[in-house]
């Protein structure tokens, strides 16, 4: 959705993300200087050399932005410019904002360690939170570095349906080897990731703070939860830096059809986009609604298979998993689909797949109970199955209507994976 | 068990009017050029519909549909009998447990074969050359290590298993010595406890994918290729006169590296990927489907991500590449003298199997979604 006018390239330096997920600040000014903060300067330095790079990648070419605050005028402008937007300023951010709260969470970690009390086990689960969250809205874009070295499992293995996860917490915890972020980044991806960490925070067989601060595994706990926290950061970063070192996934989705190793074409690229964005939506609303609601009534509900359901985070998860697709939808500040559209003069089209987003926020919002008490209440319910029905909307008018808008086929052997 | 789908019907009855000759301007100004084409020919592939169903259906080469079975699940390659064209093993995509005898003639579906307990298919079958037996590749589940089953060509009972040396085999070649298997590795273990719709692989760091071959009487390992890059997932396989084995790969490393998803191996260990100019490379996006070899010796493989069809010599040059949305299918027709490429959107398109020049305009059925995988036989 683009708000502003403003030199596209000018303003990528400082995207600075606050813990949900969302730029809190758009600064349109120089960088910040490198180290300004221990986590996300190292970030916004790479921002600034990033931003440079671009300079030099699309500046000249008369396509992709051309003239400061004005609207591509030809269809491959529009393309490029999407795609370029789409990397700096709707997808970068995403990962710098994971970054920044995975730092924030290995931090609350070591304080609540250093001296384990009530406050720190709150400030630790409000990290955690935000840490998933911030997660989820960058897990809905499948393409590029995350796809790489299981790191998408390694930092959230779900769904779970053989109990893996309670299973690898309780080796981890009994066992007594040397355990630090770089080894159990060699363990199981159920072992190492989000969940895990939401098992040993939010204990749903017993007083996590009692565990953590006088259970006979106490100290076990905190070196396992101190190296899952290394851990998710490792790998932020990692990601991170794929997307934004030079050369790396930004500017390969950027510069798609114009020398990208990755998509040949603009065309491809768009298309790997607009499938990828069907395909999340899809499995999003499978997993986290379908699968929880199981059959056709209450008590048939599955509300054990709820994404984070021992944190009750599903909703906020669900939440977060629409802001990202969003993301990717409207490109946030940048020239998104939506504009695409309406540069299409497909105004209509463009305004309904917002306001189906905003309406599937709204009806999470107004949802007073978690997840997993919702799919058993007799009388919430049909509120979780209306969510499910609106999802599928949403999904359905990706698949046909944008797709059909962008001249994008769903694939049918491409999807297959086999 | 044949059900027609619905909206082929319209269609259907379109086509006998047609040939009654009351709608015949219409089809015959654009048939005319290939009526004489290679008229017993047909071609037998997975397919769904437009709805989702699923079907194993039989066309011609003008794209007239002659058959569809519906069946429970999404199915992948074609196994034909060597010396019965009218039969075919049809197999549920992995990590299903059923396959389908099909009576090709007869547009029915003979008998439904289920894996055995603690074992699931890998969407792929082979008959022997002598057609005696039938392959089927398999994962022994509780040990996530690849089988092949040696089953009775006719009852389809199992009478052996052999190892396949790796994980995750994939398509199957009996070679004409009549003793050696070949068989894909991919490599990727499928974590089989999220359910058929979204298949997770969980190893993929540590992935090793190879080319085997077997000798199916001892099961003993008599050669092991690996690509030079552990990341590309060995999946399917095609045999060229000279017996060179081109390998079509699934890259699963870095979306950085255009890998290129096509080899051959000319004996040994090694797997020689083709060399293709970096543009084609990035364009065929790390994935192929499914690969085809002529008897003029060139190769043909299908790139549904990157909407390429690209023809390469068997000593690994380009022949010729084209746009082909979302391609799939490709078996030789037309003795040999031709490729045939199925498509998602329903097209069927013929190249030249030497210049892999694209002759005749293409086919197209608009409400079917071809899968992966197109294997031609003749007519009954």
């Amino acid at each position: 959705m683009e708000q502003h006018r403003f030199d596209p390239h000018a303003s990528r330096t400082d995207v600075r993300p606050d813990l949900d997920g969302h730029p809190a600040a758009v600064n349109y000014g120089a960088a910040p200087p490198r180290g300004a903060s221990a986590r996300s300067g190292w970030a916004a330095g790479i921002a600034a050399l990033v931003g440079a790079a671009l300079m030099g990648l699309s500046c000249g070419g008369g396509i992709g932005g051309g003239q400061q605050g004005s609207l591509p005028t030809t269809q491959v402008g529009r393309s490029s410019r999407l795609l370029e937007d789409l990397a700096w300023t709707a997808l970068l951010p995403q990962y710098q904002a994971m970054t920044a709260s995975f730092g924030t969470l290995d931090d609350a970690i070591a304080a609540f360690c250093d001296a384990p009390a009530a406050a720190g086990l709150d400030a630790t689960r409000a990290a955690w939170r935000s840490a998933m969250e911030s997660w989820v809205a960058a897990s809905m874009f499948q393409l590029g570095p995350i796809a790489e070295d299981n790191r998408a499992l390694r930092i959230e293995f779900w769904p779970d349906a053989n109990n893996n996860v309670p299973r690898a917490v309780e080796q981890m915890l009994v066992r007594d080897d040397t355990l630090s972020a770089d080894t159990l980044a060699r363990q199981s991806v159920a072992a190492q990731g989000l969940p895990a960490l939401e098992r040993l925070l939010f204990d749903p067989e017993a007083d996590a703070l009692v565990e953590f601060t006088s259970g006979d595994r106490a100290a076990r706990r905190c070196t396992y939860a101190r190296a899952i926290g290394g851990n998710l950061l490792g790998i932020a970063r990692a990601v991170e830096a794929a997307w934004a070192s030079d050369g790396g996934y930004a500017t390969q989705l950027a510069s798609a059809g114009r020398g990208s190793d990755v998509f040949a074409t603009r065309e491809a690229a768009i298309d790997e986009v607009v499938n990828g964005l069907f395909t999340a939506l899809s499995a999003s609303r499978d997993d986290r609604l379908a699968g929880p609601l199981g059959g056709d009534t209450a008590a048939e509900a599955k509300s054990f298979r709820a994404e984070s359901v021992w944190s009750g985070n599903s909703f906020a998860n669900l939440a977060a998993s629409l802001r990202g697709a969003q993301a990717i939808y409207d490109g946030r500040a940048g020239f998104g689909f939506d504009d695409y559209l309406r540069a299409s003069s497909r105004d209509a089209l463009a305004s309904q797949i917002t306001e189906t987003f905003a309406s599937l926020q709204a009806e999470i919002t107004a949802l007073p109970v978690t997840l997993a008490e919702a799919v058993q209440d007799e009388d919430l319910r049909p509120r979780v199955v209306a969510l499910l029905d609106h999802a599928t909307t949403l999904a359905g008018l990706i698949e046909t209507d944008l797709s059909s808008a962008m001249d994008v086929k769903i694939g049918f052997n491409s999807n297959d994976g086999d | 068990m044949a059900i027609e789908r619905q909206s082929y019907l319209t269609r259907r009855s379109f086509l006998l009017a047609g040939g009654a000759g009351l709608l015949a301007a219409v089809p015959l100004a654009r048939a005319g050029i290939r009526a004489a084409r290679h008229p017993d020919e047909i071609f037998l592939s997975a397919s769904d519909g437009a709805d989702g169903r699923h079907f194993v259906t039989a066309c011609d080469l003008r794209g007239r549909e002659l058959f569809s079975v519906e069946v429970d699940t999404r199915c992948h390659g074609v196994a034909l009998h060597p010396s019965h064209p009218g039969r075919a093993i049809v197999v549920a995509r992995r990590p299903g447990t059923i396959a389908y005898d099909v009576d090709v003639h007869a547009g029915v579906i003979q008998r439904r074969l289920e894996s055995a307990r603690d074992r699931h298919f890998y969407g792929h079958a082979a008959f022997s050359r002598d057609g005696r037996v039938l392959f089927t590749s398999e994962n022994d589940i509780p040990r996530s290590q690849g089988v092949v089953a040696v089953r009775d060509a006719e009852d389809l009972r199992v009478l052996a298993e052999i190892p396949t040396y790796g994980i995750g085999p994939h398509e199957l070649l009996a070679l004409p010595d009549g003793d050696t298997l070949a068989i894909a590795n991919g490599g990727l273990v499928t974590d089989l406890a999220d359910g058929k719709q979204r298949r997770r692989d969980l190893n993929i760091p540590d992935m090793d994918p190879s080319l085997v071959f077997v000798d199916v009487r001892s099961g003993r390992l008599l050669e092991q290729a690996r690509p030079d890059d552990h990341f590309a997932s060995v999946r399917h396989l095609a045999l060229a006169r000279d017996g060179t084995v081109a390998v079509a790969m699934q890259y699963e490393g870095p979306e950085t590296n255009p890998y290129p998803v096509l080899g051959f191996h000319r004996g040994g260990s090694a797997i020689e990927t083709v060399s293709a100019p970096h543009e084609l490379r990035v364009r065929m996006q790390r994935y192929a489907a499914s690969v085809c070899v002529s008897s003029t010796g060139v190769a043909a493989v299908t790139c549904p991500r990157g909407d390429t069809v690209a023809f390469f010599s068997t000593n690994g040059d380009l022949v010729a590449s084209h746009e082909v949305r979302d391609a799939g299918g490709v078996a030789t027709i037309a003795g040999g003298s031709r490729f045939l490429v199925t498509t998602g959107l329903g097209e069927m398109r013929e190249f030249d199997a030497r210049t892999g020049l694209q002759v005749a305009d293409p086919e197209r059925i608009a409400e079917i979604r071809w899968d992966n995988h197109a294997v031609a036989t003749l007519r009954g």
